[in-house]
């Protein structure tokens, strides 16, 4: 099944637009006739693509990258896909491995549920399009891309960051990238990394690693004294493991070696990040969880200093907005039935906005909304907000009023849409990309109507300043297929619903075990 | 010996019984035992406010609720959902003292004469053990004669890790107690520590300037962890050892907690520290 393109990107104020499809990324020039100019491909793919030799060496470069992390957090597997030995000491590895399996012909049945593929899952580049980071969620990877001004993309660095990035921006000085992860932190990169020796790339042999592990002193000891035990069992368990410490020679685990430093953090996963600047010139990281939270905290260097709280939402927020022409304002969504519009600075809930009424004129069953994206774009001196919810094949854009949001129009879509972007053709009139997953018919029809549905979609505004369909084409790029299942495919491309909290840990029971 | 389901009756009887006599006796830590921790990533079944604004304190300090001013009005407005969205009740003074992880109450009870005009509230994420709290001041209020003692401390369930700012708003506490926080030895769980460069903002944001939080642990480690993170935490700094030693309310969390009196029989150290917020520099 080919897949659709899942994420969008304007390169500075050029008409160059980055989009990527599956694990690859396109740039298209949609100058005077949309054209495609380029492509690039993460090596784990491009690899079985192409069988490229190449392509092992930065396998290995990757799994050497791997090692470097900090001790990564179980997989979770179902009880039926319990994992060989040899998968387990692969175990944060990706569908590469699989892959190179493959590749080596050492064919074998696939487990139900495979490793996820490193999908693009996030976009962004500076301000003067200069550069594009790109983030790959399976392998929690980020890319950054020189761009060359025509829309060539040259691959500068890539970093394995500890977790996956839910969220990432760009510092308005264009110099550093903000990410914030599914654990509920905030690190803050340089956008190159300082020096290149200390790139993550360095392949780390494993006899280096080895001497490595060999000259550092085990720093680990077991933080419980006899002092701090108070029961048999644990006292028990205290001596069994002094006695494994003084029988183990332990390589201390590595934290990646390149420069990210902490900011700030959520005991929660966070799921959007912004940044906005104050009246007064001060710049400010907004951050959103899971639970409920919107944090506005100081930008750095001092954002240990929370500012504000933005309370109000009662599910999980997924999205921030802060509109360019009115910095004041912050618009967020998630798993509520509305938008919520806030003074971010004084942490004040200004209005909100309902969503689902919209949606249910497009879907006429739903009983509720997961906002997946919020754009926000000037025309003609009027701030629009552009809504995107997940599963709703319509686009929903409100003109953004002095303390409320005015429903100007809800764009029908063929398919669900998965992002949008805004591009402006030179001295040229507005223009909306979205990328949409075309409906897919079942069956053998499936086969048959291959390829025909477009993915990238073109609009352009009409006189009443609605958005028709543009007589332009962007043309497609013949997809990889990743071999991947129609509910694999919708596990990648539609992770918002899937936060709302539906299961809560039991603890009415916990006495007596 | 008796199954789980016996146990689990027993404890059903024992709270039934609870309630009806009007807890006139003080509970007893056997119908009230669960293990020992908690996930705090979990997404357990609590309750907490939207805002700060929207706390009911009313029934955690019945003794402080303000006069009832324009409380009165619900009975005029009809519908169910005009009543859910009534401000609640004031009350005379807010929650200044906080006891993070307070777990059977020791320190909130002890605290209490000692601080009698300012309210203290114990915040615990095991709710078999919360519950047990605020039987125990249940219990204790009906105890004194007067009626006036042990009105100042509450109890209630939350998982301060992730719903801190939910109680309290910016600048609103004075002291923060961490007494025995679970250790966490393990490296992978460090994050789930109580104390942590990125929840340390989440202390000074509801600290006032001058607050202090105060730390206790028999876990050496820990102690230094959590002094070195709540040390480089350019909000907080260090308080000297003669002001630490001056301070009444370190008396009392050396000795009356729970955990505090179980690493005493057993003869083990105690670590303090206690820190002090100060004010945010200029931005």
């Amino acid at each position: 099944m080919s897949v659709p393109y899942q994420c969008l990107c304007r390169l500075g104020q050029s008409s160059i637009l980055c989009a990527a499809k599956g694990t690859s990324i396109h740039t298209f020039n949609l100058g005077a006739g949309p054209s495609h100019i380029s492509s690039w491909t993460h090596p784990l793919t491009k690899q079985v693509g192409n069988g490229n030799p190449e392509a092992t060496s930065q396998d290995q470069d990757l799994e050497n990258q791997e090692s470097e992390q900090p001790p990564s957090k179980k997989r979770r597997l179902d009880s039926d896909e319990k994992p060989s030995e040899e998968e387990k000491a692969n175990q944060d590895k990706t569908g590469a491995v699989e892959v190179v399996e493959n590749g080596n012909g050492k064919k074998k049945e696939k487990p139900a549920r495979r490793p996820e593929l490193p999908f693009v899952i996030l976009l962004t580049a500076t301000e003067d399009g200069s550069h594009l980071v790109a983030v790959t969620g399976q392998d929690k990877t980020l890319w950054v891309f020189e761009h060359d001004g025509n829309g060539v993309l040259n691959e500068l660095s890539q970093r394995v960051l500890p977790k996956r990035p839910s969220s990432i921006s760009i510092t308005p000085e264009g110099e550093g990238i903000l990410s914030a992860d599914k654990f509920g932190d905030v690190y803050s990169l340089p956008l190159l990394p300082s020096s290149p020796s200390e790139a993550a790339d360095t392949p780390v042999t494993p006899s280096s690693e080895s001497t490595l592990a060999a000259t550092a002193p085990s720093a680990f000891k077991p933080s419980a004294s006899r002092f701090t035990v108070h029961s048999k069992r644990n006292l028990r368990a205290l001596e069994e493991q002094e006695r494994i410490l003084a029988n183990r020679k332990e390589a201390p685990k590595q934290n990646p070696k390149f420069e990210h430093e902490p900011v700030l953090g959520h005991v929660s996963m966070l799921t959007a990040l912004a940044t906005a600047i104050s009246a007064d010139g001060r710049p400010y990281v907004i951050t959103a969880d899971r639970d409920e939270h919107i944090r506005v905290s100081r930008g750095l260097p001092q954002a240990h200093i929370i500012e504000n709280f933005c309370l109000g939402h009662e599910s999980f927020l997924n999205a921030l907005c802060v509109p360019a022409s009115r910095p004041e304002i912050l618009v967020s969504g998630g798993g509520d039935d509305e938008l919520f519009l806030w003074d971010w600075k004084v942490g004040q809930l200004i209005n909100k906005v309902d969503v689902l009424g919209h949606v249910k004129k497009v879907v006429p069953d739903a009983t509720k909304v997961a906002v997946s994206q919020l754009y926000s774009y000037d025309a003609e001196d009027r701030c629009y907000l552009l809504v995107i919810c997940e599963l709703v094949p319509a686009m929903f854009v409100f003109q953004l009023l002095q303390d409320t949001l005015e429903h100007a129009q809800t764009v029908n879509l063929a398919g669900n849409p998965l992002d949008a972007v805004l591009v402006a053709k030179t001295k040229g009139p507005l223009r909306l990309v979205v990328a949409v997953d075309p409906p897919r018919p079942t069956g053998s029809e499936a086969e048959e109507s291959r390829g025909d549905a477009q993915s990238l979609l073109l609009f352009e505004r009409d006189d009443a300043g609605n958005w028709v369909s543009s007589s332009e084409d962007i043309p497609d790029v013949a997809g990889e297929d990743l071999g991947l299942s129609r509910e694999e495919l919708d596990n990648i491309l539609y992770p918002v619903e899937k936060l709302r909290k539906t299961e809560f840990e039991d603890d009415v029971e916990g006495g007596g075990s | 010996m008796p199954g789980p389901t016996n146990r689990k009756q027993k404890r059903l009887d024992y709270r039934q019984a609870q309630k009806e006599n009007g807890t006139t006796n003080m509970p007893k830590k056997k119908f009230y035992r669960q293990r020992a921790h908690a996930n705090p990533f979990s997404d357990h079944r609590l309750t907490y406010p939207t805002r700060p604004e929207d706390m009911d304190w009313s029934t955690f300090f019945p003794a402080f609720v303000a006069d009832a001013q324009a409380n009165e009005l619900p009975e005029t407005t009809e519908s169910t959902e005009a009543l859910e969205k009534l401000p609640p009740k004031k009350l005379t003074k807010e929650v200044e003292v906080v006891d993070i992880g307070c777990g059977f109450g020791g320190l909130l009870v002890a605290l209490s004469p000692v601080m009698p005009d300012t309210l203290l509230l114990g915040m615990e994420i095991r709710s078999q053990v919360s519950e047990f709290v605020q039987d125990r001041i249940k219990a204790l209020r009906i105890k004194d004669p007067e009626q006036k003692q042990y009105q100042n401390i509450g109890c209630l369930r939350a998982n301060t890790m992730k719903f801190l700012p939910n109680f309290f708003r910016k600048a609103q506490l004075s002291k923060i107690f961490i007494c025995f926080p679970d250790p966490h030895f393990k490296q992978r769980k460090h994050k789930a520590r109580i104390v942590s460069t990125t929840l340390n903002s989440e202390y000074a944001y509801v600290l006032k300037p001058g607050g202090i939080v105060y730390t206790i642990t028999d876990v050496e480690d820990l102690h230094k962890w959590m002094v070195q993170h709540l040390e480089a935490h350019p909000s907080f700094e260090r308080i000297s050892e003669e002001e630490q030693e001056a301070d009444a309310c370190v008396g009392v969390m050396r000795t009356e907690t729970e955990e505090g009196k179980k690493v005493e029989r057993n003869k083990g150290p105690k670590f303090i520290a206690l820190f002090r917020r100060l004010e945010d520099p200029p931005w």
